[in-house]
């Protein structure tokens, strides 16, 4: 009945960890068939239809733009959170990284993104 | 041809021997049983609905049947089946009418994805289809009671049916399952409605219901467009209030409320998406009738 | 061959053999079909049939509701247990482990002719039984749980049964049994995995695999014969008829092929058994006694009472009529399933629980809680 869907979603950043690895900078992430995210806009939160998963996701415009992002290129978590904080125009606190990493590990059990582990 | 018209003996004959074949909306069921106090009851209950001909399908072949327990060999039980499938385990015979509305319910959710199915009541008023989803302390059923007693049409109080494609809600006209004070209340205020007897003992306490008005029963075929969600909530003591609800947390709400959302895939969230949209989404908290009435009249009316 | 099948089986065999007859029933027999097919769980695969003809706007709508629902819930049970999949292999990742996806996932995977509208709501994997903890590890580490089980059943699986106990993502909710044998290993039939794995055919990159044509065919006949209890288990048949029928028209000698390397794992008895039904139930194109050429098949007595039986079993029984020949066969073969698949000194314990769990169903729940 219904989908499984948090209320955390509607919060700023999205927290469950689903592992105990972390996210560590060796890796790069890249957007898992974006083109094919159904996505609709709800005055700045948007619902995302996965197509590959038949899940509908809930997002805010952070959560969003994390893809988006992803999509544009492979990128690190470094990288991420350098963009992210210029564009909505923050000063990172200390603890940002961690829940940008958290949030990645999270959309990488949903199968929104992917990881590609460079060579060293 | 209704059921009311129907001898007493000639609707045994049917419900004790081939099977009593009646519309429900847009689906036809086939009742059978034996037990004598639950055709007494469907004779009154099931009044205004219906008969089917024997040259029209029947998706829905549902039984009241006697039970002997190993462990309780001496209690009077009953069973619902479903094409000869048990849902349910046994309950006492008192409970007959409650126990085969539940499992009709359940077939319909279980079987029906043509069309979306919201856990839901639906009514219609100028035209359009007022949607009040379940959730916790709604007290849908009871508020939906309410309405069809004044100005409301009666689609149904359990199911809100979309044609997922045209958008559309179809009736599906049914007793309405009254449980514990509402019973007391629906009495007092709406002297008019017909109930059932009051059935104790329930997995969801006292049971008694609502027959649904002959003008729901003879128009349920027509079919009426979605254009006001209303999230109600029954709080005592508290005024009445009719508040907007972002779009977003209606969407959140609905996908959740419906019973095969997930099943219906990208098919169900273009609906939803398209249903939100195109209504006015409000959250209304009450504690009595007459302002929610009001309050829901005013909305209705715009 | 004498046709003594009841009407109502008829009624649904026709319609399976024959979709496109289907056009031509009245409302009367579609109702009986629709319940016939629906208790078969065969409404799905007629629908994409009917769906692949155009024929769905030429029959009755309420018939077409129905069918088309029934659609619906079977796509989406196989988008689940692809996404299940796809989620396994990722959760798996770094250990490449080859993985033999089973059943009807694999059915999918390879698009066989049997699999639109198939209902299936597990995922089935075979894997080398020195890796089943890692997998096991491996999985609930990333987010699974065993399902909710008492610690008999537990018991039941572990050391009795040929699997862990299924694996279930809170999330996804889809049942992912992970095999290390194709049958019981204290049953009677004894089928050593190594021969299937050797000759598993590679699907993608990821470490998927599913088993050969001639393998497939086989592990059907023995989920069939050796494993199920055959109640209503004609959709198995018609997997089995199905991919008979599409292997032979892709290689000139599949049949010949299927009954050496049946005769080179000792598979004769379910094989035989499983074209001698597919021919009588289903008419498949399978010439008269290929079987006869197996090394291993079943004695004369016992052929002729599962010749009674066995349709019995396979066919639904009449929604309002049951019939009580069909009750007795039925039980049976229950018992005869659980004979090849256990010893009888466990057996007997073995169903008095069950049978005592079925009066008290009370009992399972307060022995899972503990």
């Amino acid at each position: 009945m219904g989908f499984c869907f948090r209320k955390e979603h509607l919060a700023l950043f999205i927290f469950q960890v689903v592992s105990s690895d972390s996210a560590d900078r060796m890796n790069t992430w890249c957007s898992f068939r974006f083109s094919s995210l159904r996505i609709e806009n709800w005055d700045g939160e948007f619902t995302v239809f996965q197509p590959e998963s038949g899940k509908t996701h809930f997002l805010n415009e952070m959560g969003l733009k994390i893809l988006l992002i992803l999509d544009q290129a492979p990128t690190s978590l470094e990288a991420l959170c350098q963009e992210l904080s210029e564009y909505f125009t923050l000063s990172p606190a200390s603890a940002f990284s961690g829940q940008i990493a958290k949030t990645l590990l999270r959309y990488e059990a949903l199968g929104l993104i992917s990881r590609m582990k460079e060579n060293a | 041809m209704r059921v009311g018209q129907l001898s007493r003996d000639t609707f045994r004959t049917l419900l004790t021997g081939s099977g009593l074949r009646v519309k429900a909306g847009p689906f036809n069921l086939s009742i059978q049983t034996r037990l004598p106090h639950l055709i007494n009851q469907l004779h009154q209950m099931y009044a205004h609905y219906s008969l089917v001909n024997d040259t029209e399908i029947v998706e829905f072949h549902v039984r009241v049947i006697s039970r002997r327990s190993i462990r309780r060999p001496f209690a009077r039980l009953i069973q619902f089946e479903v094409d000869s499938r048990s849902p349910f385990p046994p309950v006492p015979a008192e409970q007959a009418l409650a126990t085969l509305e539940w499992g009709i319910n359940l077939a319909i959710a279980m079987r029906i994805n043509h069309l979306l199915l919201f856990h839901s009541a639906a009514v219609e008023r100028n035209g359009h289809v007022l949607l009040l989803p379940a959730w916790p302390g709604s007290g849908k059923t009871t508020l939906c009671t309410a309405l069809i007693h004044r100005d409301y049409r009666l689609f149904s109080d359990e199911f809100g049916l979309m044609d997922p494609q045209s958008g559309e809600f179809l009736p599906l006209p049914r007793l309405m399952p009254l449980k514990n004070q509402s019973i007391g209340v629906i009495r007092d205020h709406f002297p008019e409605a017909i109930l059932g007897p009051e059935i104790p003992g329930t997995l969801k306490g006292t049971v008694a219901h609502v027959r649904p008005p002959q003008e729901s029963s003879e128009r349920a075929d027509e079919t009426a467009k979605p254009r006001w969600i209303v999230f109600p909530k029954w709080s005592v003591g508290a005024a009445v209030r009719l508040e907007p609800l972002p779009r977003s947390e209606a969407f959140l709400l609905l996908a959740s409320n419906a019973f095969n959302y997930e099943v219906l895939g990208e098919t169900a969230f273009g609906a939803v998406t398209s249903l939100v949209r195109n209504c006015e989404c409000r959250k209304l908290v009450y504690s009595d009738f007459d302002s929610a009435l009001k309050a829901l009249d005013e909305l209705t009316d715009g | 061959m004498v046709d003594t099948r009841a009407d109502h089986h008829r009624l649904l065999l026709e319609a399976i053999v024959q979709p496109t007859s289907l056009t031509g029933y009245d409302n009367r027999q579609w109702e009986l079909l629709l319940r016939l097919a629906r208790r078969a769980r065969l409404s799905g695969y007629l629908a994409a049939k009917l769906e692949k003809d155009g024929l769905l706007d030429d029959i009755p709508m309420r018939a077409a509701n129905l069918l088309r629902s029934s659609l619906i819930q079977a796509r989406k049970q196989q988008q689940s247990v692809s996404w299940e999949l796809n989620r396994v292999m990722w959760a798996l990742g770094e250990h490449e482990i080859p993985v033999i996806v089973l059943k009807g996932m694999a059915y999918l995977l390879q698009d066989l002719p049997n699999a639109p509208g198939r209902m299936f709501a597990d995922l089935d994997l075979l894997v080398p039984k020195e890796d089943l903890g890692q997998i096991e590890s491996s999985l609930l580490k990333k987010g699974w749980r065993h399902h909710a089980l008492t610690s008999y059943d537990e018991h039941y699986y572990r050391e009795w049964s040929h699997e862990i106990p299924a694996l279930v993502h809170p999330e996804r909710n889809v049942e992912v049994d992970v095999h290390h044998t194709l049958s019981s290993p204290l049953g009677k039939l004894k089928i050593n995995p190594l021969p299937f794995r050797e000759a598993a055919v590679k699907v993608n990159d990821a470490g998927v695999y599913v088993l050969s044509p001639e393998d497939m065919v086989l592990h059907c006949a023995v989920n069939l014969f050796q494993n199920n209890e055959l109640a209503d288990d004609l959709r198995h048949l018609l997997d089995f008829h199905e991919m008979m029928l599409f292997f032979s028209s892709q290689q000139p000698f599949f049949q010949q092929k299927l009954i050496e390397r049946a005769n080179q794992l000792g598979l004769g008895n379910p094989l035989f058994y499983s074209l001698y039904f597919s021919r009588l139930l289903l008419r498949s194109a399978i010439p008269e006694d290929l079987e006869k050429q197996l090394d291993r098949q079943p004695g004369w007595f016992a052929q002729r009472v599962m010749h009674h039986c066995v349709p019995l079993a396979l066919l639904p029984q009449h929604p309002d009529h049951p019939s009580r020949m069909a009750g007795y066969a039925r039980v049976w073969l229950y018992w005869r399933s659980h004979w090849l698949r256990m010893p009888l000194y466990r057996l007997l314990p073995h169903l008095a629980y069950k049978f005592y769990l079925s009066v008290f169903p009370a009992r399972a729940e307060t022995s899972k809680q503990k």
